[in-house]
């Protein structure tokens, strides 16, 4: 994620004007794919144009501020996608809605190809894959001759109530993936510490009280101490 | 002048006192911090352990894999210990060898800040570094015993050296709560900042002894002569020639009748001191350290009592949260109970020892006394305010006959009267004494684990009361002796009353 936000603001320094004329805001190479269905006439075009998105290539794209945007939805349909080509393609990208992948000849897809989408609401695939995760991850699976489409996400930590150990709590962060992460105040290794140490007022109480005794020991003991003693 | 004089002394010893008592409670705070965080340890080093699915995220969960379980790194816990006691016992006997010889001040200060260098890469330097290696942990706790065993017989020794026999009971008896109070100290700062980490657990209580390393080395005075005043009175040189003509092999704990030396002239006490600047007290050997009577019977005993005592000092917190569930803090803070029962139990005793001139006969009643209290624990039910009570009576019974062994006894056996114009045992009998002990209590520290693990908490208890029988089985014919000799002494006494 950061490293594509990197590249897009390299980009937009550079091109700054000849951008900002266009209108164009920097996006991923996956969405500049030429593809053999005009995006026009897709399901995908029609429902952005329709709400206050903006089609951008093949990506539709809810921007919320100038140099911050999120792909919400994609259509990759009859793109020559491969499993590896998707997969690297929406690396970064974790705010999918809507993914059309029907018509590529893709062999089979893992949940962990998708990353870290945990809001896809509608996801087409060709038919001869099954849904990413199994059922157990979708609301509802809708199959059609040339289409499977996977509907609503299932968060786990909800529909499988996942627990996690104390002082963490589940997280979703992908297809039928989920995480435990530390609870707020908690850090460190199996999230076991709380709080932060305070050093510098424990550094100064134990160094002033230290030279405090030293002074008064010193006054009050070793200087009685007999000098060939000392030396010995 | 001689009021000056005399308020120079309190002054002094009023230092000793404290200097000795905190820099030994200092060590044990360190000691204990690592028992307390036994729990927290073996989580930093293994791998989560629930079976039923992966925990993402992975660096979070598993990148810890010094040990696959946790039972393996309570062993290894164990095996920690063992070699720390193991190098500490080698350290008391050379350590009270060399404290007779160099500068006591010098050696306790390097002591005490070695060790806090040591603590301090063991718990902060290799967690911070996220460097966990079991070689190295254990060549860090090896070091960190021999550098810790600089404490006891030098402080025992100091304490010696400006106290005289009389009050040695009593006043070492309050003092040897130096260890109990260095546990709850120790136990009071890991709970407070064990939620931080257990790192920093380690880093405060190492702070706290270099700090003191530097008290040490700015206002000990080891010894009156250092500042030009005369040692306490020996009532060993001067009093009981007539005492102890008999019972030679038990002089040490016959002849400390409950005589104030206030009831001396002054005149009498300066004639029992040698004047140690014309008089160099010359050092004892070890081997006749060794054989000084009384020596070898205690040193036997206390490495069976040491055994249980450090047992229930390393594990007790862990055995709480263990065996009850009950968490870590909490466990921490209730095993305090057994270091302030004990230090009741040292003082109370060694006040009573003290009035009747003998400890064997009030130190034997107190073991055979645990074994039936030790029992009753291990039946204990998971209820807190009956497992404090009990585990109090132990504290009395047990930690306080470690206490007084540890310091009273010690202090006697090398100040006896066999020894004569010879000071210089004292912190190389005191070593022996611990040292043997030592050596008890580290093989007790690698027993428990194993046992726990295999046979389960009750087996550890019954180790722990065959211990004590053997405890006061090493000191049987010494408490028969002053059975014996308790019946001549009075007419003895009474004699030498009249005499006077």
């Amino acid at each position: 994620m950061s490293l594509h936000r990197i590249t897009c603001d390299f980009l937009l320094f550079t091109a700054l004007i000849h951008l900002m004329v266009l209108g164009i805001t920097c996006q991923p190479a996956i969405c500049n794919l030429d593809c053999q269905v005009n995006i026009n006439e897709t399901v995908l075009a029609k429902f952005c144009s329709a709400s206050a998105f903006k089609l951008q290539g093949r990506c539709c794209v809810n921007t919320t501020s100038p140099d911050q945007f999120d792909i919400i939805g994609i259509d990759l349909q009859q793109c020559g996608m491969t499993q590896k080509k998707f997969s690297q393609g929406i690396d970064g990208i974790n705010t999918l809605q809507f993914i059309y992948l029907q018509g590529n000849d893709i062999d089979a897809l893992n949940n962990t190809d998708f990353h870290r989408n945990t809001g896809i609401l509608n996801l087409s695939i060709p038919v001869n894959l099954s849904c990413p995760g199994g059922i157990k991850s979708w609301e509802s699976i809708e199959t059609e001759t040339s289409e499977t489409t996977c509907v609503g996400e299932k968060n786990p930590c909800i529909s499988e109530k996942l627990a996690c150990p104390p002082h963490s709590h589940c997280v979703h962060s992908g297809i039928d993936m989920s995480e435990c992460l530390c609870d707020e105040d908690y850090h460190g290794y199996k999230c076991m510490n709380k709080g932060k140490f305070p050093t510098v007022p424990f550094a100064i109480g134990i160094t002033a009280s230290t030279v405090a005794l030293c002074i008064f020991l010193w006054c009050t003991q070793r200087r009685y101490v007999k000098s060939d003693v000392k030396n010995k | 002048m001689s009021q000056i004089k005399f308020t120079r002394t309190e002054s002094h010893k009023t230092a000793v006192f404290f200097i000795t008592f905190f820099s030994y409670a200092f060590f044990h705070a360190n000691r204990k911090a690592f028992s307390n965080v036994k729990s927290s340890a073996a989580e930093v080093w293994t791998p989560h352990n629930l079976t039923d699915r992966i925990l993402e995220p992975r660096d979070l969960w598993y990148s810890h894999d010094m040990f696959d379980s946790n039972d393996d790194a309570v062993k290894f816990e164990g095996v920690l210990d063992t070699a720390f006691m193991l190098a500490y016992a080698v350290g008391l006997f050379l350590n009270g060898y060399i404290g007779d010889r160099v500068n006591m001040r010098i050696l306790l200060s390097v002591g005490m800040a070695a060790t806090s260098v040591l603590v301090f890469i063991f718990g902060c330097v290799c967690e911070w570094t996220l460097f966990y290696n079991k070689y190295f942990y254990v060549i860090i706790w090896i070091v960190n015993g021999l550098m810790q065993s600089t404490g006891w017989p030098v402080v025992v020794a100091c304490m010696g050296n400006w106290f005289g026999h009389s009050s040695r009971g009593v006043l070492l008896g309050v003092w040897s709560a130096c260890a109990s109070v260095g546990n709850i100290i120790g136990a009071l700062l890991v709970s407070a900042v064990l939620s931080y980490g257990y790192q920093y657990a380690f880093m405060v209580t190492s702070t706290v002894l270099l700090a003191g390393s530097f008290v040490v080395f700015v206002g000990l005075i080891p010894s009156p002569a250092d500042v030009g005043l005369d040692p306490p009175p020996s009532e060993d040189v001067g009093k009981h020639g007539s005492v102890n003509t008999g019972a030679e092999d038990t002089a040490p704990l016959l002849n400390g009748p409950p005589v104030e030396s206030s009831q001396y002239t002054s005149e009498d006490e300066r004639d029992v001191v040698y004047d140690v600047q014309a008089v160099k007290p010359t050092s004892m050997s070890f081997l006749k350290a060794c054989l000084l009577p009384g020596v070898i019977p205690y040193s036997l005993a206390y490495a069976f009592l040491k055994l249980v005592n450090y047992s229930f000092f390393f594990w007790l917190p862990f055995y709480l949260s263990n065996s009850f569930h009950w968490d870590e803090s909490t466990s921490d803070q209730l095993s305090t109970a057994y270091d302030i029962a004990g230090i009741f139990g040292g003082t109370i005793i060694g006040f009573f020892s003290d009035r009747l001139g003998k400890r064997t006969i009030m130190i034997v009643p107190m073991l055979l006394l645990s074994i039936p209290s030790l029992l009753l624990y291990s039946y204990s039910p998971n209820d807190r305010t009956i497992n404090v009570v009990i585990m109090s009576l132990i504290g009395f019974l047990i930690g306080g006959a470690a206490n007084l062994i540890s310091s009273a006894v010690s202090a006697d056996l090398g100040c006896q009267k066999a020894i004569q114009g010879d000071d210089k045992a004292l912190a190389t009998v005191t070593g022996v004494i611990d040292g043997t002990g030592s050596f008890g209590a580290a093989l007790g520290q690698i027993a428990v684990p194993y046992l726990q693990t295999g046979l389960g908490w009750h087996s550890v208890f019954y180790l722990f009361m065959i211990c004590m029988f053997l405890t006061a089985v090493c000191l049987f014919p010494l408490f028969l002796k002053e059975i014996r000799s308790l019946r001549c002494g009075c007419c003895r006494r009474r004699r030498s009353v009249s005499l006077q």
